[in-house]
């Protein structure tokens, strides 16, 4: 039923972490070594490794009450995911501890290689550069055109003017808002303003995107319009995590969906073919 | 072009935009920075005029030493070798009673006062210069000390009462001075780090924004000590305009008081460079009140 391997070494594994190193590298195995050397530095990041692995991942917030417990999971590059449960199961937890706006208590998350538990100072920025965000607000700035808006994502790591204008321009293009490029987010639809905020999370081409509740103050038909959008960033190599709580959705598109509930992972159905 | 260059732009536009956003705010804060500063420089030109003054006198400073009724031309010639090898004194000349009446005579423009005189009533004396070094407080003492144990030599007059207590003045008016920058400094920062706070509550979104999208802790806070120290510049250039009025519209009217201060010195404003020290300060008293506020935010 469950897909994904939880490697058994890995309780042990944070004993090494702590004991240093040298201790890792000579008394914990090779597998070990490189796994903390990825979460340090990537330098041993391997191309075919899966973008996103948790191992026994929990999070609380209140002592004693776990909004994520015990959660192993691995994401595939280019796979679109499901992530379905109540409101309270704990989706949007484990979506900010992947772009390491929570940190775990226990267990091992990678992210691109990198331990989000031990991400510090530059960690942080440097990983959600390739990683978009998607939420159910929009989270436009309402005073700027939607040229600004998208390249804002470029605008941090200083990308060049004309470089920058033309891949906003192609994004837009993908979103279907190019000729809307100059207006207020204000002047737009909620569905428009969603794809606003998916090209900026897609102009940085990142390698993961994730996405809370994106069609959650939406029609249904826009709602079709934003999956598409995902799902076509899927086909050319993004992972996508939805997280939704929009069943319609889910049955219609038969992809893997993970469905939580008061923090476990319950069910995780593989992708049985569907539209898209 | 380079990347590094694109951020600096970036972060420089943004800080530019930040003030323009809170330009209310932004325009109270500059101005208090003027004010502030508007009063140091006060303080400060008062000083620079006075030092002025202190200068010109002590380069001009010589020693006269009265010498007594009985001593003859010849006894006085001698006094003057002996003054002469006093360490500190570059050159003695002999003034003797009847030129001194001349000179007198001289300075009174002829007057009828001396009329009725039937004897010189004025005392030979010798006037000593002091090389360079020599012109202080110290170096007066020191003449003093020697000219007093030498016969024949009466009152000796140095000005170095007056010295000193222009001095004292001088340095009444710099701790002042300095007592009230520092503590208008203090009020300027406080209202700035406010100032700047404000704008980073109203700016929240869009920090949260460029964090979910990678900037780094500099690229966020950047533009925040960019908008201070444009506000601090912006207060500094306000305080030089207002003081250079000042100085055009007062002059006139502070002349007769200005005399008895300066003497006989034509006041003057600050130099190219002294105005720029001034600005800077403004942009310095920005740039720590940006930081005081970055300082006690977190994230």
């Amino acid at each position: 039923m469950l897909p994904y391997r939880a490697s058994p070494p890995l309780t042990r594994g944070r004993v090494c972490i702590r004991t240093g190193r040298l201790n890792a590298l000579a008394g914990c195995g090779a597998a070990f070594g490189a796994l903390m050397a990825a979460g340090k530095t990537g330098f041993f990041e391997r191309r075919d490794e899966s973008p996103v692995r948790m191992y026994h991942v929990s999070k609380s917030y209140i002592p004693g009450q776990r909004a994520i417990e015990d959660v192993s999971l691995e994401l595939s590059k280019g796979e679109f995911v499901f992530l379905t449960g109540q409101s309270g199961a704990g989706k949007t937890t484990l979506l900010e501890l992947l772009f390491a706006a929570e940190r775990p208590d226990d267990g091992q998350i990678l992210v691109l290689g990198r331990n989000i538990a031990r991400l510090r100072g530059t960690g942080v920025p440097s990983l959600r550069r390739r990683v978009g965000v998607v939420f159910q607000d929009f989270k436009l700035l309402p005073r700027r055109s939607v040229e600004d808006n998208v390249r804002i994502a470029l605008d941090v790591v200083g990308t060049p003017r004309r470089e920058a204008r033309s891949r906003v321009f192609n994004v837009l293009r993908q979103v279907g808002l190019q000729h809307r490029r100059q207006h207020e987010p204000v002047a737009l639809s909620g569905g428009e303003q969603q794809r606003v905020a998916i090209a900026r999370a897609l102009v940085t081409e990142p390698e993961i995107l994730l996405a809370d509740e994106p069609t959650g103050n939406l029609d249904p038909d826009l709602s079709l319009e934003i999956m598409e959008l995902m799902l076509s960033a899927a086909t050319r190599g993004t992972t996508v995590l939805v997280a939704t709580h929009d069943i319609s959705l889910v049955e219609r598109y038969r992809r893997r969906t993970i469905r939580l509930d008061g923090g476990r992972l319950v069910e995780d159905v593989p992708a049985a073919g569907g539209i898209g | 072009m380079n990347r590094v260059v694109v951020i600096i732009l970036t972060l420089f536009r943004s800080g530019i935009i930040g003030l323009r956003s809170a330009s209310g705010t932004a325009l109270i804060s500059a101005a208090t920075i003027g004010i502030a500063l508007f009063l140091v420089g006060a303080f400060a030109l008062a000083i620079v005029n006075m030092e002025g003054v202190q200068e010109r006198f002590s380069q001009k400073l010589s020693v006269t030493a009265y010498l007594e009724n009985d001593v003859d031309d010849e006894s006085a010639l001698q006094i003057a070798e002996r003054v002469a090898t006093v360490e500190g004194v570059e050159q003695v000349a002999v003034v003797g009673r009847d030129e001194a009446l001349e000179r007198f005579r001289r300075m009174a423009g002829g007057a009828s006062l001396l009329e009725g005189l039937e004897e010189n009533p004025l005392p030979a004396s010798l006037e000593i210069t002091l090389v360079d070094l020599s012109r202080t407080p110290e170096g007066l003492g020191i003449l003093a000390g020697a000219l007093d144990g030498l016969p024949g030599i009466g009152q000796v007059a140095d000005g170095r009462e007056w010295i000193d207590g222009y001095a004292r003045v001088t340095s009444l008016v710099r701790v002042s001075g300095l007592a009230i920058g520092t503590i208008l400094s203090l009020a300027t920062l406080l209202i700035v780090a406010n100032t700047i706070r404000l704008g980073i509550y109203a700016r929240e979104d869009e920090l949260e924004i460029l964090a979910l999208v990678g900037a780094s802790r500099t690229f966020v806070r950047t533009p925040f000590l960019i908008e201070g120290t444009l506000q601090g510049i912006l207060g500094g250039v306000w305080s030089a305009v207002i003081l250079w009025l000042a100085y055009l519209l007062l002059m006139p009217q502070l002349e007769y008081g200005l005399t008895f201060l300066l003497g006989n010195a034509q006041p003057r404003f600050f130099h190219g460079g002294e105005l720029l020290v001034l600005i800077a300060s403004g942009a310095v008293l920005g740039l720590l009140g940006s930081l005081a506020s970055l300082l006690g935010w977190r994230r």
